[in-house]
């Protein structure tokens, strides 16, 4: 070779070289030096962050019937940028989904990579959709997964159950209450895709799978719901009061088996409407038994009597005299409704007499009555798992007028939910323990395994057993013929319990004349009892003369009580002879 | 001497080594294609079962919606009402009730001859 030829052999290997290196240092920069930004423009380009769809859990009652499920839906979202042509996508998606095709063209030549056209499609539309875009080679249409919200038993327990706004977050009830165990949480995966939008399975990156909800389980059991519910409409149809309320609790445990209010509304619905209507029937979709006060009314004198038996200041035959209809009390008169002499502290309950109840808590004395108030637990929550629970009024003493006194043990001057009035009958029909009154049973994961249960709370022996057992027998033969309750009077079955005839207050002061809020609370059987109940109407409509606890409230306790009874399968007891006497009871004279 | 030093010999040992090294590489490159194909071929498999697993899974939430709906309180009392469903009330008389062991009730009832009672919720005098 010569050595012309030996330079220019040279050259050209050192050309070859010196371009190898250039290439070599390109990709050294491009894998290297600039890896992360071409990396992610590769990510943004061909990369995708699917979610994966965590659904809500469910809420069934204490039989596992459902009272909230989720049904599938699809949000159907498109991708501007994989859109070679906006307005066949428009043609085929237009109809189905009920769009206007010019509004459908203008938003999806807009580009942008998310664009929701439409939420909460039903799952078969979306298929029907799906099954077209694929048969016209359509790509940057996706459906994603969602659910949407149902309630099968409609407006049964809507209070309890409550509802969820648009962006799935629980607003009332248990769905707002234990949001946190019904929420599923989402998933995700990184992935890539090929030039043809398939997902390049083999190149997934980071995944963290879905959880879905838990289930919540009641103490409701739906059976009985039905009875109150459907006793609760027959009620309404009749008085047509302006508002009603229906609880059933099991004493033992401070389950709540039932609980209804009137009005109501239909959770199904709630979505569907604008924010106008929802805030003018805010009102319907309150839970009057936990967050509406009232004063009480005669319901009351049980707390009385049985602070007054468990301090053994009087006994149930102990004789009071009720100052024959009309007592003089600082400067005003005390009334019964009829004119009693000398009463037994039984008989006071059994006529419902306000002197003798107003004697009683004389005899207990301001402080101690007071602490009777608040040992059943009236002015403090009572714990239930429900949002929006009020605690009520219960003064202290140091804040009584004179009066108050005398008013207090008839259930004036102080104000109580419906929930504390059941939940301290179910301490005196308990052996005078006073248990939480409790709703979720239990909260279990997919597979069924416990993640939270709640047994019985047992707050405090509020009175003794003693007091208690005597105060029962006071209140059996309330809802006899000689008491107030005779109507309450459950075929089969001996009943405790105690009416409540509570005037109106007027928000500008006093009371509204011919406006009763009527009650019965009561148990059954009086012994064993397996169940309490609280029926209470505000501003029943009927006749003047039959507008009292025992009259409206007592028949619509005896026609659940006797359902119920039936469906608890209680096995009937003898019953005591029966009289045409019948007492009515009104304590705001 | 000369053309024994001349003669050109095969050298086999290398060229058995080349073809091995030759042949390594093939079946390392054709591996490399046939794994990464059966990757994509599993990956369009997986994806496939999800799809399916994922569309039995809405099917499944929407027919226990549909029971749900179709069995509840409200639908069922709807139905009886239209007298699609036909029920007739069981008469007190015709309820018997059969007495557990060990209850209060079971007691009385061994002392009688009769296990089973026909009873109704209003008390009838023994």
């Amino acid at each position: 070779m010569t050595y012309c030829a030996k330079v220019r052999a040279l050259i050209a290997c050192c050309a070859l070289a010196l371009c190898f290196t250039g290439f070599s240092a390109r990709l050294v920069q491009l894998q290297v030096t600039r890896h992360e930004q071409y990396a992610a423009l590769a990510a943004e380009k061909h990369g995708n962050k699917q979610m994966l769809y965590g659904r809500r859990g469910l809420i069934v009652d204490i039989n596992q019937q459902t009272l909230a499920d989720n049904d599938p839906v699809r949000n159907v979202v498109a991708d501007g940028s994989l859109l070679a042509h906006p307005e066949e996508a428009a043609g085929v998606l237009a109809g189905p989904l009920g769009l206007d095709e010019s509004a459908l063209i203008e938003k999806l030549a807009s580009g942008r990579r998310y664009i929701v056209l439409k939420k909460d499609v039903p799952e078969a539309t979306a298929m029907e959709i799906e099954n077209r875009l694929s048969v016209r080679s359509i790509r940057g249409i996706t459906f994603e997964q969602d659910a949407e919200r149902i309630y099968p038993n409609g407006p049964m327990a809507c209070h309890v159950v409550g509802f969820m706004n648009g962006d799935h977050e629980g607003v009332e009830g248990i769905e707002a209450q234990e949001d946190e165990y019904l929420r599923g949480h989402e998933g995700f995966r990184y992935t890539e895709r090929d030039r043809s939008g398939n997902e390049l399975v083999a190149y997934r990156g980071e995944e963290r799978a879905p959880r879905d909800g838990y289930t919540v389980r009641l103490t409701l059991d739906l059976n009985l719901q039905n009875i109150v519910e459907t006793e609760l409409d027959t009620a309404c149809a009749e008085f047509k009061p302006k508002k009603a309320i229906v609880i059933l609790m099991r004493p033992q445990t401070g389950e709540i088996l039932a609980m209804a209010n009137r009005p109501n509304f239909d959770p199904n619905e709630v979505r569907t409407k604008p924010a106008a209507y929802i805030q003018a029937h805010e009102g319907d979709m309150m839970n009057c038994a936990i967050a509406d006060m009232m004063e009480p009314g005669s319901t009351f004198k049980m707390v009385t009597a049985a602070g007054a038996l468990n301090e053994h200041l009087v006994r149930p035959d102990s004789v009071i005299f009720c100052e024959n209809g009309a007592y003089n009390y600082g400067g005003r008169f005390l009334h019964d409704h009829h004119p009693f002499g000398d009463l037994t502290v039984e008989d006071i309950l059994v006529k419902s007499s306000n002197i003798g109840a107003a004697k009683l808590a004389m005899e207990l004395g301001e402080q101690r009555f007071y602490g009777y108030i608040r040992g059943f637990g009236f002015g403090e929550r009572t714990g239930v798992s429900l949002p929006g629970e009020v605690p009520g009024l219960v003064p202290p003493p140091h804040r009584w007028s004179k009066l108050s006194i005398t008013r207090i043990p008839m259930g004036q001057e102080v104000a109580v939910t419906p929930l504390q009035t059941i939940t301290a009958l179910c301490a005196v029909a308990n052996g005078g323990r006073l248990m939480m009154p409790q709703i979720v049973h239990d909260i279990t994961d997919d597979k069924g395994q416990v993640i939270a249960s709640f047994p019985p709370v047992e707050i405090r022996q509020v009175v003794s057993g003693d007091a208690a057992r005597e105060v029962t027998e006071a209140l059996k033969g309330v809802v006899s013929p000689r008491g107030t309750a005779a109507l309450a009077k459950v075929s089969g079955f001996v009943v405790a319990g105690k009416t409540g005839t509570a005037e109106k207050i007027d928000p500008k002061g006093g009371y509204l004349p011919g406006k009763y809020i009527v009650s019965f609370c009561g148990f059954l059987p009086a012994d064993n009892p397996a169940f309490v109940g609280l029926v209470m109407l505000d501003d029943a409509q009927t006749k003047p003369d039959q507008n009292y606890g025992g009259m409206v409230a007592g028949p619509i306790f005896s026609r659940i009580g006797e359902k119920a009874a039936r469906y608890l399968n209680l096995e009937p007891q003898p019953e005591e002879p029966e009289s045409d006497v019948i007492i009515t009871d009104r304590e705001h004279d | 001497m000369n053309r024994r030093k001349h003669t050109n010999i095969v050298p086999v040992a290398a060229l058995v080594r080349w073809v091995a090294v030759a042949i390594f590489l093939a079946a390392a490159g054709l591996g490399y294609v046939y794994f990464k194909n059966q990757m994509q071929t599993t990956g369009n498999e997986i994806r496939t079962m999800e799809a399916q697993l994922s569309t039995l899974r809405t099917q499944d939430d929407a027919v226990r919606a549909q029971i749900d709906r179709l069995s509840s309180h409200s639908y069922l009392q709807r139905r009886l009402a239209e007298g699609f469903i036909q029920l007739t009330p069981i008469r007190d008389d015709r309820i018997v009730r059969v007495h557990l062991p060990g209850s209060q009730a079971a007691a009385a009832a061994a002392e009688n001859t009769e296990d089973l009672q026909p009873v109704s919720n209003r008390f009838t005098a023994q």
